[in-house]
C-alpha cells in the first residue's frame, strides 16, 4: 500500500476528532532547527465543512482490538485497515510543515494489540521528528487510556500538548457503548499529565530543561449520542477544568457511524447544540462566568434560540442596562453582543472620547443584541422598551423559519395566524397597530 | 484647495509634513505623483524628498509619540488605499499635538481612518501568514505566490525567515510584483517584474498530490459547509492555494 492510500485511510479515520488547534506555546526558532509555534495558533487552511486545518490530523493506525459503539474504527466495523511506519510519518509531517500547510502533527492511535504498541509506535515518530529532523514546530498527542505511566511520561516530553478523550459524559454511557474502556483508565492518566505539567512548572531552573506538555491537555467528549443534559454536561467540563486543569474541553455533536441499539439511529445530533455548549465553555474560560450561572437544575438545557450570555442577561435584567461610558471591562464583557475584543475597543477609545452609538458602530460594535442592555451618554435606544419578554420576543423573532429550524430541529412550520413566530416585532406592531 | 505631491515612499511623505511645519500651511490633499490628477481649483506644491528632513520627522514621532506609532505608521503606509499619505498626514498632525493620547483616539475622523487601515493590513499580514504555500524548486529554493490587496510582504519576511531558517525562500507578491528574498542569513526585497522560475523538483509533485488527498479527506461530508469556509478563507486566496486551486 503507499503512502497516498494510507493517508487518506488514517486521515478519514482521525477526522471525527474535534480538537485541531495548536495553540498555547510560545516556542521561539532556533538557527540550523525547523520550525517554530505560536501561542495563538495558525489555522493553515479550512476544510470543506468549514474546520480550520492547523496539523496534520491522523491516527498511526486504525486497526483497533476495542469495540467503542461510537467509534468509526472499532473492531466490528468493516472498514480498510492501514498503518504508517514511523519514518513515513516523520516524512509526511516534515514535507507538510516546510511548504507552510500545517503547524504540525495531531497524532493519535487505534489500540492495535495493546495500549501500551500503540503508546510506543506514537513515540517512536515523534522521537524521529525532535531528535534527528530537530523538529520545533506543534506536536499534539493523544494518550491512549490503559498505557502504562512509564510511557505516558515518556510522550509527554516530547510533544506539546497531551490529550485524553473523556469519550461520553457521564460513566453510564461509557459502560453502555465503551465496554473496554473504565472511566478510571482515562482519569489516570487524566491526573498523571495535570500532576507532570505541574512538576515541570515548579522544578524547572534553566531555559533548557525538558518541559512536559507545556500547551497542558485537552479533552472532548460526544454530545447527543447519549441522553446527558446540558446542565450535566457543562457541569462535567466545569469540574475537568477545575480539578484537572484543562486547557480546553471540546465537544463533538454525534455523527451516525454506529449501529448499536444503544444509539440514536438515522439522524445526527444538531450543530446548534454543539455551538450552544461551545458558547457556554467560552464564557466559562474567557468571561468568567461560573456554571451555576449558565445552567441550573431548572434549565437544565440551553435555549437553542438565544445564545447562553443572552439568557443569563434575560435571568438578571436588574444588571442592566449599563452605561458604556463608565461600566467596568468586566461589566461590558457581561453584554450579550459585546466580546473581549469588543470591551477592550470600547474602554480603549472612551479614553480619549465619551462614547455615542455613532463610535460603537465605527468600533465595528454589532448593536443587534447589545442594544437591548446598554446605554450611550444614558439614553437607552430610541423606541425599544426593556422588559424581558419583548427582548426575548425581539431577539428571537427575527430569526428566518430555516435557520429556526437549523437551531431547534423541534420548530414546525407556524400556522398562519402564528405571528409571533413569523414576522418580525416592528412589523408585527404595524400590523396590528401596537406601537 | 492644496495639494502636496511627494514620490510614493515613506520618505516623501515624512518630508510632506515637514514642509508643513516648515510653511505652517496645511494641505488638503497628499498624493502620489503618479497617481494626481487635476483639477481647477487646485494648487500644486510638489514636495522633494530628502533623507536628512525624513529622519528628523521620523525621529520627532518617536519621541513625541512613541515608537508605537512609528510600528503603526509602517503598517499603515503598506496598503494600497490612494488616501493612505493624507490620512497618515492628519494623524501624525494630531498626534505631535496630544502625544500618546493619540492611541486611544479610534473614533474620531482623524483617527478612525488609520485604525481601520492598521486592521485591513494586520489581517492581511496574518492571512498571508496562514495561508501563503511554499514549492520547492529543482535547485533547492523554495518558493512562494501571493496576491495580497496590500504590499505586506515586509510585514511577514521575519516570521518565515525564522521559522524556514534552514531553506532559502523567495515569496512573490505578484499584485506589487515585490519579492521578499531569504538566503538563509538574511532577507531583503527586489521589485521585478520578471520571474525566472526553475521547475518544480520531482518530490513537489508527489507532496503536492498528497496534500490534496489529506485535505480532502479531513472534511466530514455530512457537515459540509461551503459558506462557512468560504468566510474564514476568502475565495481571493484560492488561486494560489495547492488545496484549493482545482475546486
Amino acid at each position: 500500500m503507499d503512502v497516498n492510500e494510507k493517508l487518506e485511510i488514517l486521515t478519514d479515520a482521525a477526522k471525527y476528532d474535534v480538537a485541531c488547534t495548536s495553540s498555547g506555546v510560545d516556542r521561539a526558532s532556533r538557527p540550523g532547527m525547523l520550525g517554530s509555534a505560536s501561542c495563538a495558533g495558525i489555522c493553515h487552511s479550512f476544510a470543506a465543512d468549514g474546520r480550520c486545518i492547523s496539523l496534520l490530523k491522523v491516527l498511526m493506525t486504525n486497526e483497533c482490538i476495542y469495540d467503542c459503539a461510537y467509534c468509526t474504527n472499532r473492531a466490528s466495523n468493516d472498514r480498510p485497515r492501514a498503518s504508517f511506519t514511523p519514518q513515513e510519518l516523520a516524512d509526511l509531517t516534515i514535507g507538510f510543515y516546510r511548504r507552510n500547510y500545517i503547524e504540525g502533527l495531531f497524532l493519535s492511535s487505534g489500540v492495535s494489540h495493546s495500549p501500551d504498541h500503540a503508546t510506543e509506535q506514537m513515540c517512536e515518530a515523534i522521537m524521529l521528528l525532535r531528535e534527528t529532523y530537530r523538529f520545533r514546530g506543534y506536536i499534539h498527542a493523544k494518550a491512549i487510556p490503559g498505557a502504562s505511566p512509564e510511557l505516558v511520561e515518556r510522550l509527554g516530553l516530547l510533544v506539546d500538548r497531551l490529550s485524553v478523550n473523556i469519550e461520553l459524559p457521564s460513566e453510564r454511557s461509557l459502560k453502555l457503548l465503551a465496554p473496554n474502556k473504565a472511566r478510571r483508565a482515562i482519569l489516570g492518566p487524566m491526573a498523571q499529565i495535570r500532576d507532570g505539567v505541574a512538576q515541570t512548572k515548579a522544578l524547572a531552573r534553566y531555559k533548557g530543561a525538558p518541559r512536559f506538555a507545556p500547551a497542558g491537555q485537552s479533552t472532548q467528549m460526544i454530545v447527543g449520542a447519549t441522553p446527558e443534559t446540558d446542565h450535566q454536561i457543562l457541569n462535567l467540563s466545569s469540574a475537568l477544568y477545575r480539578s484537572y486543569d484543562l486547557r480546553r474541553v471540546f465537544f463533538s455533536a454525534y455523527i451516525p457511524v454506529g449501529t448499536s441499539e444503544f444509539l440514536p439511529q438515522g439522524k445526527p445530533a444538531p450543530l446548534a447544540r454543539e455551538h450552544r455548549l461551545y458558547q457556554a465553555d467560552w464564557l466559562m474560560r474567557m468571561y468568567g462566568f461560573s456554571v451555576d450561572e449558565i445552567v441550573d437544575e431548572a434549565h437544565p438545557d440551553l435555549d437553542p434560540l438565544i445564545d447562553p450570555k443572552c439568557q443569563w442577561a434575560l435571568r438578571h435584567l436588574d444588571f442592566f442596562p449599563i452605561e458604556v461610558n463608565t461600566a467596568t471591562l468586566e461589566e461590558l464583557m457581561r453584554v450579550p453582543g459585546i466580546g473581549t475584543f469588543g470591551a477592550r475597543k470600547i474602554v480603549r477609545a472612551r479614553r480619549a472620547a465619551r462614547l455615542s452609538y455613532d463610535d460603537l458602530k465605527l468600533l465595528k460594535i454589532v448593536a443587534r443584541r447589545a442594544q437591548y442592555f446598554i446605554t450611550c451618554g444614558g439614553k437607552y435606544r430610541a423606541g425599544l422598551r426593556f422588559d424581558g419578554a419583548e427582548i426575548y420576543r425581539a431577539l428571537t423573532s427575527t430569526l428566518s423559519l430555516p435557520r429556526r429550524q437549523r437551531l431547534d430541529p423541534g420548530v414546525t412550520q407556524p400556522g398562519l395566524f402564528d405571528f409571533d413566530a413569523l414576522l418580525p416585532v416592528e412589523a408585527r406592531k404595524a400590523l396590528t397597530g401596537q406601537f | 484647495m492644496l495639494t502636496y505631491t511627494y514620490d510614493g515612499t515613506l520618505e516623501g511623505l515624512l518630508c510632506c509634513i515637514f514642509v508643513i511645519y516648515e510653511c505652517h500651511e496645511v494641505p488638503d490633499e497628499i498624493v502620489e505623483e503618479s497617481q494626481l490628477q487635476f483639477s481647477f481649483d487646485q494648487q500644486l506644491r510638489t514636495i522633494e524628498t530628502r533623507l536628512d528632513q525624513a529622519d528628523r520627522v521620523w525621529r520627532g514621532i518617536g519621541r513625541r509619540i512613541g515608537s508605537g506609532a512609528q510600528l503603526k505608521i509602517r503598517g499603515v503606509f503598506l496598503a494600497s488605499d490612494p488616501q493612505k499619505a493624507t490620512k497618515l498626514c492628519r494623524w501624525v498632525l494630531k498626534g505631535f499635538k496630544v502625544g500618546k493620547r493619540i492611541y486611544a483616539d479610534i473614533t474620531s475622523e482623524v483617527g478612525e481612518p488609520v485604525e481601520a487601515l492598521y486592521r485591513r493590513v494586520a489581517r492581511e499580514q496574518n492571512q498571508m501568514v496562514q495561508f501563503a504555500r511554499f514549492e520547492q524548486k529543482e535547485n533547492g529554493v523554495w518558493f512562494a505566490r501571493i496576491k495580497p490587496e496590500h504590499s505586506v510582504v515586509p510585514l511577514i519576511m521575519d516570521h518565515f525567515a525564522a521559522r524556514f531558517n534552514i531553506q532559502p525562500f523567495i515569496i512573490y507578491d505578484e499584485r506589487h510584483h515585490l519579492a521578499g528574498i531569504y538566503d538563509r542569513q538574511q532577507w531583503y526585497l527586489a521589485q521585478t517584474g520578471e520571474l525566472n522560475l526553475p521547475e518544480d523538483s520531482a518530490e513537489e509533485i508527489r507532496y503536492q498530490e498528497l496534500w490534496r488527498t489529506f485535505y480532502d479527506a479531513i472534511a466530514i461530508k455530512e457537515r459540509f459547509n461551503p459558506k462557512l469556509r468560504q468566510n474564514l478563507l476568502p475565495k481571493r486566496f484560492w488561486g494560489n492555494m495547492t488545496e484549493l486551486q482545482h475546486i
